[in-house]
């Protein structure tokens, strides 16, 4: 049985892949767990391995093409299998193939033909029913009487053509066909998506806009209105009827009580007008910059933003935030610092700050794992694993990438997997994993001169540790005024999963840790 | 000639019986001294005496149980069951023996009952006393129902009833016993399985049966004046069921709506629009449409009940819709 491979969800929030390059050509052999492709999602680009052995029989999606996740990039299957029964692993994606969302491929492309063409296949029945919208009476009358259908303007419900609009049809030989709406509706579908054409990632970034698939909740039916009215307020009947031994009621049963006709759920699906907004939206851009003279120029939504745009929007309407800051007095933990790198010398690690802050925050969440949880419906979900996120500010934007494993890191090992993530980040070869799989996360403005901030929490986690500036202040301790290193942080957590008392817990054993700091290295 | 109201029909049909053939039997609650709930019976003790007018204990099953045996021993019993809402308590009487015997013994023994029972809505009696359950026995094959609309056809399908020899449900509606028509005063029968066409039309067809046929009437009136000639067919019995009748109107208008009391999921409307689109599929100008009771069990507050009933309004509302008239 040929297995259909699809676009991965590598990440979450992940909506669209781009298969940048094929490692394995059409008709090689592939072995389970082979890298056939590079797949660039959001943020990373990563190898796409096949989940099943066979012969790469079919590559379904061009170089440079960006699909919905859970569309059919290849097809692996025996060498002289017949595929027109490929199975799908994963049908349960959440954009089902729509056609709309598919970049079609540049012209050129030798594998674009193929995808024309299957198009125009699923293009074929949809035209005909479309067309011939008609009754069975309105269909058997006209091809008694030889008439085409497709001449017939239909007056009945969804322009029907119906039993009357046969009859009253005259043959107008002069004039052409009256446009089909149908038809217009067709030709769009076909256009649409070549007119977004996606041009090859190296090029210009404006090409980088692309459409984005609607948002789930957005495509939800509206709800269905009830059947049963308000209730109103009625007269009390004289006669209250006895249990079971009634005699029938006085009225005439012809006498129907005069009511309001009940709305019938039947003509509710309300076309989805988000479709058609964000379209315009994305189309803008592309086709022409000066629109207006006052109207500044408008800069088009590069892939990230977009992503970044949509988690901190879903995190801000899911997570009801709440703060809770403390200043953390670093005098301490600076001179240990000192202390560590000095003895660490030319080993090519460097204990920083931020790594300090991760490693009381490791220790920190073992005593409240509350805050190392994702919120469900069903409940808390407890992370065992400790997965400190790092907010890493890119040209191209925020990305929050995460040390695996802390749980069970010292804190040289923390400072070198630090380094390392940071290093790769900026070359692009993190690992899928490391960037969504993140449990708490620590936002540094360290090396900016900021007092404090607070940060977003980003979602699935339920809180975030918002760290600013080390720096030289005046405190009153004992009754006298010291200059000491102080920091601010402050934590984002989420309401749902715990209460500002806890939150205060947590940042206080943070505190605590920071301000005892032989606690981090023992 | 003469125009009687329902429940004289009914009663003179069960005189009739009682005065031909020795063999039938009424049994039922309340039936005889207290006259009968909805007073069919009224007189019927003093006339016929005890041994053939059987005030029973309150027990359905009992009641049913002890009808089959005397049918199944040569006699022709009649059960009266208060309303068909209690007839719940005798389903397995009715269902697994009443309906089963004459198959499961190769034609041996017949059962020769007729269930009288009242049923529907809209007399404000709460959820648990005004559902319009004639549609369960209707999907019971071995069983035959009646649910006549007017006074004649309630005499006429009576008699047959009776004279049946395989067990029939007839549901009478609670809010039909003052219905009224010309009954004649010479015997007439009327057989099983056959609708009526209650009002003739050329532009849609209404199916009902029971009350719902004088909604459907009503909506017909309201549609006439509308510019549309409504077509009112009376199903009269739900098993055996007319689809020939059905699908011959349908075709002559091209367009139905069925009306039913029945909640609409899994009602009678749903057998007879399938049978309407496999019997006149190519004269069809639209879907069939139905109207039935509004999903909920029975609200007692009045005006609430009457708007979880189909009512004329709902059914043109229908018909304009589907067919956008």
């Amino acid at each position: 049985m040929a297995t259909q491979l699809n676009m991965p969800q590598m990440g979450y929030d992940m909506e669209e892949g781009t298969v940048i390059r094929w490692l394995a050509e059409e008709g090689a052999e592939v072995a389970l767990g082979d890298a056939i492709a590079e797949i660039e999602t959001d943020k990373a680009v990563v190898e796409f391995e096949s989940t099943t052995a066979g012969v790469l029989r079919q590559i379904l999606v061009p170089e440079g093409a960006t699909v919905p996740v859970g569309q059919a990039i290849a097809v692996v299957g025996g060498a002289d299998e017949d595929l027109s029964s490929a199975d799908s692993p994963s049908e349960d994606t959440a954009e089902p193939a729509a056609d709309m969302e598919m970049e079609e491929p540049p012209a050129e492309d030798p594998a674009g033909e193929r995808d024309t063409e299957t198009q125009e296949e699923e293009k074929e029945p949809a035209m005909i029913s479309d067309q011939l919208r008609a009754s069975p009476v309105a269909r058997r009358l006209a091809e008694e009487q030889g008439i085409d259908l497709a001449l017939i303007r239909g007056t009945g419900p969804g322009g029907r053509i119906t039993r009357d609009d046969v009859l009253s049809f005259v043959p107008e030989p002069e004039e052409e066909p009256v446009e089909e709406p149908a038809v217009e509706m067709e030709d769009e579908t076909a256009e649409e998506p070549a007119a977004e054409v996606v041009e090859e990632p190296v090029e210009e970034p404006v090409a980088e806009v692309v459409e984005e698939p609607v948002e789930e909740p957005a495509a939800e039916p509206e709800e269905e209105i009830s059947e049963v009215p308000t209730a109103k307020v009625v007269e009390e009947t004289a006669e209250v009827p006895a249990s079971e031994i009634v005699e029938e009621p006085v009225e005439e049963p012809t006498a129907e009580p005069e009511e309001e006709p009940v709305e019938e759920p039947v003509a509710e699906i309300v076309e989805d007008p988000a479709t058609e907004a964000e379209e315009e939206t994305f189309e803008e851009p592309v086709a022409e910059p000066e629109v207006e003279e006052d109207a500044g120029e408008m800069e088009p939504l590069t892939r990230m933003r977009q992503q970044i745009a949509r988690v901190t929007v879903r995190s801000k309407q899911e997570i009801p935030h709440y703060y809770v800051s403390a200043e953390i007095d670093m005098t301490e933990a600076m001179s240990l610092r000192k202390q560590i790198n000095k003895s660490l010398g030319g080993e090519g690690v460097r204990v920083t700050v931020n790594d300090l802050v991760i490693k009381a925050c490791v220790g920190a969440l073992a005593l409240h794992p509350k805050f190392n949880a994702s919120f469900s419906d069903d409940g808390v979900q407890m992370n065992p694993d400790v997965n400190i996120g790092i907010a890493i500010a890119q040209a191209e934007g925020l990305i929050v990438p995460a040390i695996m494993d802390c749980g069970d890191k010292g804190l040289r090992e923390i400072a070198a997997a630090s380094k390392d993530l940071i290093e790769r980040a900026t070359n692009g070869t993190l690992s899928s994993q490391e960037y969504t799989g993140g449990t708490f996360s620590i936002s540094n403005m360290g090396m900016f001169d900021i007092a404090s901030f607070t940060a977003i929490i980003l979602p699935p986690q339920s809180a975030m540790l918002a760290v600013g500036s080390v720096a030289e202040r005046a405190v009153a301790r004992d009754g006298r005024i010291e200059i000491a290193n102080m920091m601010n942080a402050t934590l984002s957590a989420d309401h749902r999963v715990s209460d500002g008392a806890e939150g205060a817990r947590l940042i206080l054993e943070i505190k605590r840790r920071l301000e005892n700091p032989l606690s981090l290295v023992v | 000639m003469a125009e009687i109201i329902l429940r004289e029909a009914v009663s003179r049909g069960l005189r009739e019986a009682l005065d031909e053939d020795e063999r039938v039997f009424i049994i039922g609650e309340d039936i005889g001294a207290f006259k009968g709930a909805y007073a069919v019976t009224s007189g019927f003790l003093d006339d016929y005496g005890p041994e053939r007018i059987i005030d029973s204990p309150i027990s359905e099953s009992a009641i049913v149980g002890a009808a089959i045996g005397a049918a199944l021993g040569g006699l022709r019993p009649i059960v009266e069951i208060m309303t068909i809402n209690f007839m719940l308590l005798a389903m397995d009487q009715v269902v697994n023996h009443a309906a089963k015997l004459r198959y499961m013994s190769n034609g041996q023994m017949k059962v020769p009952l007729v269930i009288r029972t009242v049923t529907g809505g809209g007399g404000q009696l709460g959820a648990t006393h005004s559902q319009s359950l004639e549609v369960w026995f209707a999907t019971v094959p071995g069983l035959k129902v009646i649910a006549p609309s007017d006074p004649y056809d309630a005499l006429g399908l009576l008699r047959t009833a009776i004279a049946d020899d395989d067990p029939v449900i007839f549901a009478e509606h609670a809010l039909l016993y003052r219905a009224r028509s010309e009954v004649p005063d010479e015997r007439y029968t009327i057989p099983l399985g056959q609708a009526k066409v209650k009002r003739e039309g050329t532009d849609v067809t209404l199916v009902a049966y029971s009350r719902m046929v004088h909604v459907a009437l009503e909506a017909a009136a309201i549609l006439a004046e509308r510019g549309m000639d409504a077509e009112v067919v009376d199903l009269r019995t739900l098993r055996p069921l007319d689809t020939d009748t059905v699908a011959q109107s349908a075709r002559k208008t091209g367009r139905a709506v069925v009306v039913e009391e029945f909640w609409r999921t899994g009602g009678m409307g749903a057998e007879v629009a399938s049978a309407i689109q496999e019997k006149a599929f190519d004269y069809l100008d639209g879907p069939v449409g139905r109207v039935g009771g509004v999903e909920v069990p029975a609200p007692y507050n009045g005006t609430l009940e009457a708007a979880a009933l189909p009512t004329a309004g709902r059914v043109v509302e229908t018909v304009e819709n589907l067919y956008g008239i």
